[in-house]
């Protein structure tokens, strides 16, 4: 009720200034039909997006905001949020940038280089000696006939694939996030992998002319057509600092007869303070549909807990034979909470999917698995074997597993299994009597426990997610 | 080798060492013998750095270093080795992998190369085929499933992969048939040289029958009582504990 | 129903039919066993609390439910593990030979103080006909670290293999399905201490398995 109300003032407050607002590089405050043209004008799209958008907006105002009772966040205001901002100034030099940030950086291993460009003090071009690199880089995609562009460039250069495919996974209607998306959706990926193409390279919005920067709210859609494959990289795997209150992403993701994709997300993360939250909310609909026969998606993702996320990657496996995997290794130290799952939804004959989630808790972290299986009544023959596995470490963290299984056909088959371990002083003080010191015994226990996950990663993560982990879990024993 | 002058070892207001002195040469073979609750097990494991909720008092030097001063990873890199009582289980952690990390880090710190993955691999195979512990174990969690016995068995391989300069050995010869028992023995026996030594810790004489022990120390009430060579541990066989005391 | 158990105190215990809620407390030793079968009869819900209050209590619950068409049996099970070195057992077993529904929720809840605990859940279920219908959810919250917790959850049709084995020994499709299913239920059946109770459940199954079979076909 007081949205409306509020909505009205808003908008009386800008019929008047509204023209002129244009050229601006931020909406005004609040939102409105107003601040949806606002950002189709100046994403410059073409018609159909405005009534898209318009059509999600007007939807959303008549739904209701989600509340979860574990979630421990401040109420979000909707109309304090600046729904539009174009492209981040960037900072001068290296110094500007945070000293947390920065030493996080040096921890992992990142060269001065690389920093710089991770933080868009330097161009993506610019690291490069000449434009040659990254040409070559689209130079090769294009021969190949492989769409990967910023989503507005789609919009306005591929109209027709977006109209076919954006919300045919995830539609407007789907959750109060993913419909506010829908309406104010500014930036994110565009992926299209024609027939039988393989592409050669991990796919990264890192390399995207655009800023690398992640948007407050991200679309991000790949199509992969019959018999192709791609592999995307989420972001970077450098820490970021959430600027915003809210962040609300979309992903969908279509393959088709014989299709693969992988989507793998080693968490944008920043260290936060030591009590673990930095006041963000970063709600993100992730959904792969297997659309064809003998498709395959899977996720996999490395989290961290320093902010508050809820995401869920699912699949629907509509396709005969399809296969559906979910990689996750959830690691929480401190004060950190991961919430993380998947949901796999089987509709089609012989259909798999395979969930396996590990996660590390130290110190006063806390991990939570949610799970979802359904297998439907035509889903003849299909399979679904999930595992969950704790490792604990320290007396006063937390592991938490919810899965949840509907099975309404008889001939599928159904498994799971969960367990917990530890690392316990015993444990410690036998590898220390074998040479070992005691942060070389936890890396070795943590990477025995981890390497199913991360085996699973782009080789390009692989590396930094160790250090990841080594970084997160400094000094949690003892 | 390893000097400990008056030991004295307590926890939770109880003593449970009351001044233990006991002088190990390099190239002896050392046999503690005792009752339980007799102190034997403290005492190794205050030689291997387990001190956790213990007060200690007296003096260990190794190597001429003063050992209660080190941490438990650094009196292994010094030469120390502990065959636990209990050998605990690690799932998760391949053994191969973790011997692999454990010998790297003591040949570094003894100046040495580290091996290389085959030539740890025949190494490991080796000894393993030796003890008769089977090829795949390598590969499986530490002590994995294993029965008290394999556990036992573990031991004595690590210690013949490691090479350590004080073998500590804790009631080795528990849970283990006559067999497995000549073969661990063998396994000992054949490691003997006249730099390295041994401590034995044993409730029982038998496995003294296989390892024949320079000095036999006997334990009552927290005191090396009495000392003598290889024949005290039979008279303990034949006459018992409580004599002594 | 509230139970208390004392100090070293043991009983076996068996959830009313019909369904209903039971909440027990375990004091220090004490051991519980708790039978919940259910055969078929109308839709219920069996709710079972155990409370682990005194260090080193024990509990072990069986469940069995073969629900008829159009019957739902729910099983809800909370234990809280509040006091050291416990152990609990959970083995709950599903058939549902026909469009029968069963819910399982299985919750174990081990709190900070209680270390070593040692707690394992298994939820089986044989789904028989495309009608059957099975929502499973055993939830695991974990505050203490030195435990051993396992928990699994599966459902399928009874196992190819062995109904193959048995058919290699003689007995006809229809007889192999029933002893399969037989011997599955008897595990749970065989925990329970008194002779004659477990005959009569072992003949009330076998009964209930030959009509529902059957009738199916």
């Amino acid at each position: 009720m007081s949205k409306k109300l509020l909505e009205k003032f808003v908008k009386k407050d800008y019929e008047l200034g509204f023209e002129t607002r244009v050229e601006a590089e931020t909406a005004p405050q609040g939102l409105s039909e107003e601040t949806i043209k606002f950002i189709w004008q100046k994403k410059q799209e073409p018609p159909f997006m405005l009534d898209w958008r318009l059509k999600a907006y007007r939807y959303w105002l008549t739904m209701k905001e989600p509340t979860w009772a574990n979630l421990a966040y401040d109420p979000i205001d909707y109309q304090k949020i600046i729904y539009y901002s174009s492209p981040k100034k960037r900072p001068g030099s290296l110094q500007d940038i945070d000293p947390e940030i920065r030493k996080t950086y040096e921890k992992l291993g990142i060269p001065l280089k690389e920093q710089e460009v991770l933080s868009g003090v330097v161009a993506v071009d610019a690291i490069f000696d000449s434009v040659s690199v990254l040409t070559t880089y689209r130079k090769k995609l294009q021969e190949l006939g492989i769409i990967f562009c910023s989503i507005s460039e789609a919009t306005k250069e591929y109209p027709d694939l977006v109209k076919k495919y954006l919300g045919s996974v995830v539609p407007y209607t789907d959750n109060f996030f993913a419909t506010l998306n829908s309406a104010v959706f500014s930036d994110g990926s565009f992926v299209y992998v024609p027939k039988g193409v393989k592409c050669p390279i991990e796919l990264s919005s890192y390399f995207r002319m655009n800023t690398p920067q992640a948007g407050q709210f991200e679309r991000t859609l790949i199509v992969a057509e019959e018999g192709s494959y791609v592999s995307y990289i989420e972001g970077c795997s450098a820490p970021q600092r959430f600027e915003h209150q809210l962040h609300a992403a979309v992903v969908e993701l279509i393959a088709k007869e014989d299709a693969q994709i992988r989507y793998a997300t080693v968490q944008n993360w920043y260290p936060g303070d030591k009590k673990g939250k930095g006041g963000v909310f970063n709600f993100v609909t992730k959904r792969g549909m297997c659309a064809g026969d003998n498709s395959k998606i899977s996720w996999t993702q490395l989290e961290t807990g320093s902010a508050i996320t809820w995401k869920y990657p699912s699949c629907i496996l509509k396709g005969e034979n399809s296969v559906g995997e979910f990689y996750s290794l959830a690691i929480t130290s401190n004060y950190q909470q991961a919430d993380t799952g998947t949901k796999m939804i089987h509709l089609g004959r012989n259909t798999k999917s395979r969930i396996v989630s590990k996660s590390v808790s130290a110190m006063n972290g806390n991990n939570s698995f949610r799970g979802l299986v359904k297998v439907v009544r035509n889903a003849d023959n299909s399979q679904s074997f999930s595992r969950c596995d704790a490792l604990l470490i320290g007396p006063k963290c937390g592991a938490h597993t919810f899965p949840h299984f509907e099975v309404y056909n008889n001939t599928s088959r159904v498994g799971h299994e969960a367990s917990t371990s530890r690392i316990g002083k015993d444990i410690i003080f036998y590898l220390r009597q074998r040479g070992l010191s005691e942060e070389q015994a936890v890396a070795l226990i943590v990477s025995g426990f981890t390497r199913e996950v991360l085996e699973k990663l782009p080789f390009e993560f692989a590396a930094e997610a160790k250090k990841l982990l080594s970084v997160t879990l400094e000094g949690s024993v003892g | 080798m390893l000097t400990i002058k008056n030991l004295q070892v307590s926890t939770e207001g109880k003593e449970i060492l009351k001044g233990v002195d006991l002088e190990i040469k390099a190239g002896q073979t050392h046999a503690i013998m005792g009752q339980n609750g007799s102190g034997k097990t403290t005492l190794a494991k205050i030689i291997a750095g387990q001190q956790e909720g213990f007060l200690v008092q007296g003096r260990i030097s190794f190597l001429g270093k003063n050992l209660l001063q080190m941490e438990p990873e650094e009196r292994a890199k010094a030469g120390i080795f502990m065959a636990f009582q209990s050998p605990i289980e690690i799932p998760g952690l391949a053994l191969a992998s973790f011997l692999t990390s454990s010998l790297n880090e003591i040949s570094k710190s003894r100046g040495e190369r580290p091996l290389d993955p085959m030539d740890f691999s025949d190494l490991a195979k080796e000894e393993a085929a030796f003890l008769g512990l089977k090829q795949e174990f390598l590969a499986r969690g530490v002590n994995e499933g294993f029965s008290g016995g394999e556990r036992k068995k573990n031991e004595i391989f690590q210690m013949r992969v490691l090479r350590p300069l004080l073998s500590i050995l804790d009631e080795i010869d528990s849970g283990l048939d006559v067999d497995s028992l000549k073969k661990v023995a063998q396994a000992i026996n054949e490691s003997r040289t006249r730099e390295n030594s041994f401590l034995i810790i044993t409730h029982y004489q038998r496995i003294l029958n296989y390892i024949k022990p320079d000095f036999v120390h006997v334990m009552v009430g927290g005191r090396i009582a009495r000392s003598g060579g290889a024949e005290l541990a039979l008279e303990i066989e034949e006459k018992g504990y409580g004599h002594l005391s | 129903m509230d139970i208390f158990l004392k100090e070293n105190e043991h009983r076996d215990c068996f959830m009313p039919d019909g369904g209903g809620g039971c909440n027990v407390y375990l004091g220090r030793n004490s051991s519980l066993r708790f039978f919940t079968f259910n055969l078929g009869g109308k839709s219920l819900k069996n709710e079972l609390n155990v409370v682990f209050k005194g260090k080193g209590a024990r509990a072990e619950l069986y469940g069995l439910y073969l629900p008829q068409d159009g019957q739902v049996i729910e099983n809800e099970t909370l234990l809280r593990h509040q006091a050291p070195s416990c152990e609990s057992f959970q083995r709950y077993y599903g058939i549902l030979p026909m469009g029968g529904k069963a819910v399982f929720n299985g919750k174990i809840l081990i709190e900070r103080k209680a270390q070593k605990t040692k707690a394992y859940l298994e939820s089986k279920n044989i789904l028989l006909s495309p009608d059957a219908q099975m929502l499973g959810r055993p939830f695991l919250e974990i505050f203490a670290d030195d435990v051993q917790c396992t928990h699994g959850f599966s459902s399928s049709q009874i196992e190819e293999d062995e109904i193959f084995y048995l058919r290699s020994r003689g007995h006809n499709l229809e007889s192999a399905k029933r002893i399969l299913l037989l011997s599955f239920a008897q595990r749970n059946i065989d925990k329970v201490a008194d002779e004659e109770t477990k005959n009569i459940l072992c003949e009330r199954i076998s009964r209930f398995l030959s009509e529902k079979l059957e009738a199916k076909n």
